[in-house]
């Protein structure tokens, strides 16, 4: 008879049974979402997060009064016009529905005046509407001074950087959040998909054990532990896997997937992605390909010259959108097919950032993808990434790659 | 077992400050917050906000941070037996309670921060009742909520409307009646359509200044020279695009004549493009990128200096909605410019004072609903830049070359802006 065996699966990093080798329905949803997992891809996905949002507020904190100012491109005056008074509207609930009060003015004469200025604002009778506003919330929508807003923004910056590193993260994860919410509920002109990305990782971190690994907050308690018992400080060791770091974890891999699931199927409303000519929208369009650099422009040209080719590769490029952005929700829950996912979705990216000028998103993009390497990769990678730093023998490892071994003999 | 590995640290390591003094200090600080809201009331001919509303903000903000640590260690530290959960749901209760203080010393102007705190306190209340749940109970609310959460991503994800027709009907009630406040509050209303259905061309927006001495400038952005970071265009670049939701109605034929008899009577005419179809032609925007345009036209009355005299007064802003189209590809392959002025489609947004009101006519509608005055028969029109023969028998153009050589740039938006710099 076999000895039953723990197996570290890499994949999802979780400890399975062969005993358990045919579980039910129930076992299987509670394994998914409550397994104890390794904390590590937090603690990565956090500091990557904190270095993107840091850059983008620093962005932020050049164009302060242009952006988020009382006299902004979209000033205060019609900021809180939106947040007060944006209709909703509502599909009629029955077949015949109607709308009585819509036909006749109201009784009182300031009530009605301000009825008929509403109209000509928002072009629809506020009698109709389901509900007026937003909710919306932000401190510059109350902060105005110049002065007291860059204090604001500052002390927001420092907040970021704390974060960033791990330190206090409980608290500094939840002002982080809330301090990228300040400057996305106030101007939304200015956003595009980083925003939302954005928004998705720090609130997945702020509910997150993220400062489990790969954090200041981890390396005070194991310092002052070691104080505490005389100790001297040894090397980490990995992360005690978590429930909570599990959840956290599946919730962004999902998150991910809806992504790719949305994007993909509103794509197929398209003509041009189904005769393959929607790249050329990207490819040729000014404001977002680097048309202006010559390299760039001389290789489209080109492109657009061989016909044939041209036909090729946007169809080509077109598929490969579809199929990665429809096939990765529910391909990449397969062990042996997910390191092809993630490579695709790398790709899909890196082409986004180049040809669109997406950096940040696509970076983004990739933070989130993080949440499907397990923490051991993650570890050996870094062990491997400092032990090769410090110039050390890696020739026992056997993930050894030759390259890096010719790289050391190189220095 | 797990749990105790991650929270051994903290038992062995024994915190500086107890849970219960960290929070108590958070409502202490709070308490004072709501002292200090009444202080300027009580006393009578002197205005002490100045002072008093940044020393309660700072009050109210280390409060909460010290609640919210308070909790943090507590539960950090404490096991999950019964009586220490009791004793974490009572620490978290003063944490709730704490919020509420700094509900309550908050400026009554400060609507948006008190529906945070409001939101706030019912996430705090409702973690009271999760810490005192028993696990597998706990398990289930966390994944009844999960479902909530991911059914508001879909519902975000299928209420924008697909082309030509409306979001499904049950998608619409759920987002206006269940998920809107939820979606709103955290902005998780992407519906994550990148690019889709068809990626389309890019939108600037260029504004006519007119200074009072009679002499004009144009701005147009987002150009990529005026800025240090990718990221700063970008924003830029989002702030033209939010000027592009319009009705999808084209104009009637009432409308498309009074454009075109307008551009003939103008002197010199404005054609209308003329291989374009009206409804092409046309774009009325929304209410909301009519109120943006308006905005975006005082920042730039309040902004834009002269480049020959920064001192002159502007006098009125003409803006231009400008899709930028994508060259086509046997265009490009003939060596054409992308950045050809024949490519860029001005739409006239209107003429507005320094104060943003609009000065181009619109319509009105009196209490029958009848309209008392039309539109300007030039407002969301496209004002072309177009090519027209330099002689009768101008051939057809085959490449780039001979297409300058036939044909003149005739630039309508210009001629229309009253620009008479060229």
């Amino acid at each position: 008879m076999r000895t039953p065996t723990t197996r570290f699966d890499p994949a999802s990093a979780r400890l399975y049974s062969p005993a358990d080798a045919e579980p039910g329905w129930l076992e299987v949803f509670n394994r998914f979402w409550f397994a104890p997992a390794d904390p590590t891809p937090l603690g990565l996905i956090r500091i990557c997060t904190g270095i993107i949002v840091l850059y983008m507020h620093l962005v932020y904190s050049t164009g302060l009064q242009p952006y988020f100012g009382k006299n902004a491109w979209m000033d205060l005056k019609t900021a809180d016009q939106f947040r007060h008074e944006a209709p909703i509207i509502n599909a009629p609930f029955d077949w015949t529905e109607v709308n009585e009060q819509a036909n006749k003015p109201l009784d009182d004469p300031k009530a009605q005046d301000a009825r008929k200025q509403y109209a000509k604002t928002w072009d629809i009778d506020p009698v109709t509407t389901y509900h007026q506003g937003s909710y919306l919330w932000s401190l510059w929508f109350h902060i105005t001074d110049p002065t007291w807003m860059t204090i604001v923004a500052v002390a927001m910056l420092v907040v970021m950087v704390m974060f960033t590193l791990g330190f206090c993260t409980r608290v500094t994860s939840v002002l982080t959040w809330m301090a990228a919410m300040c400057f996305i509920q106030r101007n939304w002109t200015v956003l595009y998909g980083v925003d939302s990305i954005l928004n998705v990782l720090l609130i997945y971190l702020m509910i997150s054990p993220c400062a489990a690994a790969l954090s200041v907050d981890r390396w005070l308690s194991r310092w002052w532990t070691a104080r505490r018992t005389g100790q001297k400080l040894s090397p980490a060791p990995p992360p005690a896997p978590t429930t909570w770091a599990n959840f956290i974890i599946r919730l962004m891999q999902i998150h991910f997937c809806l992504i790719y699931l949305a994007s993909g199927t509103s794509k197929l409303q398209g003509t041009a992605w189904w005769n393959g000519t929607a790249l050329w929208a990207c490819l040729a369009n000014y404001e977002f390909a680097p048309l202006h650099l010559a390299v760039y422009s001389k290789l489209v040209v080109w492109l657009s010259q061989v016909h044939w080719l041209w036909e090729l590769v946007l169809s080509s490029s077109a598929v490969f959108t579809l199929l990665l952005e429809l096939g990765f929700p529910f391909l990449v829950w397969n062990r042996r097919l997910r390191p092809y996912m993630m490579c695709g979705a790398v790709m899909l990216h890196t082409g986004i950032a180049v040809i669109m000028g997406l950096g940040t998103f696509s970076l983004m993009m990739l933070c989130l993808l993080l949440a499907f390497v397990p923490g051991e990769a993650i570890r050996r990678a870094m062990r491997l990434s400092v032990d090769w730093l410090r110039g050390k023998d890696l020739h026992a490892d056997p993930f050894m790659a030759p390259a890096t071994e010719m790289a050391l003999q190189r220095r | 077992m797990a749990s105790e590995s991650v929270n051994t640290a903290g038992r062995n390591g024994r915190p500086l400050l107890s849970p219960w003094q960290l929070t108590l200090a958070g409502a202490a600080a709070c308490f004072v917050a709501v002292f200090l809201s009444h202080v300027n009331s009580w006393i009578a001919g002197v205005t002490l906000d100045p002072v008093l509303v940044p020393v309660r903000a700072l009050l109210i903000f280390v409060g909460l941070v010290l609640a919210g640590s308070g909790v943090s260690l507590r539960l950090r530290t404490a096991t999950w037996e019964f009586e220490e959960r009791a004793v974490s749901a009572a620490l978290t209760s003063v944490a709730a309670f704490t919020v509420i203080l700094g509900y309550l010393a908050l400026d009554p102007a400060w609507d948006s921060i008190a529906l945070l705190f409001g939101v706030l306190t019912v996430v705090t209340f409702a973690g009271v009742g999760l810490i005192l749940l028993p696990r597998m109970v706990r398990r289930v609310v966390f994944l009844v909520l999960v479902f909530f959460h991911f059914g508001g991503i879909l519902t975000a994800v299928t209420s924008a409307p697909p082309p030509g027709s409306d979001a499904p009907w049950i998608t619409r009630q759920l987002w206006t009646c269940v998920y809107r406040p939820y979606l709103q509050f955290m902005y998780l209303n992407n519906a994550y359509h990148f690019y889709s259905p068809e990626p389309g061309p890019a939108c600037q927006l260029w504004f006519y200044v007119k200074f009072t001495d009679g002499t004009g400038e144009w701005l147009k952005i987002p150009d990529r020279k005026d800025y240090a970071t990718r990221q700063e265009y970008q924003r830029i670049l989002s702030i033209t695009e939010s000027t592009n939701q319009c009705y999808p109605q084209p104009p009637s034929d009432y409308l498309a004549g009074r454009r075109y008899q307008a551009g003939n009577l103008h002197k010199p005419s404005i054609k209308m493009a003329p291989n374009l179809p009206a409804a092409m032609q046309y774009r009325r925007p929304y209410p909301s990128s009519a109120l943006m345009v308006q905005s975006y036209a005082r920042y730039v009355a309040r902004t834009f200096k002269s480049s020959s005299d920064p001192e002159k007064e502007v006098a009125t802003v003409k803006v231009y909605r400008v899709l930028h189209q994508i060259i086509p590809a046997p265009d490009l392959a003939n060596n054409t410019d992308p950045n050809d002025p024949t490519y860029f489609w001005p739409y006239f947004q209107g003429e507005f004072n320094a104060d943003g009101e609009m000065l181009t006519a619109h319509r009105e509608f009196n209490e029958e609903g009848k309209m008392t005055q039309e539109d300007d028969p030039f407002l969301y029109w496209l004002i072309p830049i177009m090519d027209e023969p330099k002689g009768r028998d101008a051939d057809l153009p085959t490449n780039a070359k001979s297409r300058r050589a036939n044909f003149d740039i005739v630039d309508y938006c210009q001629i229309h802006a009253e620009d008479k710099s060229k």
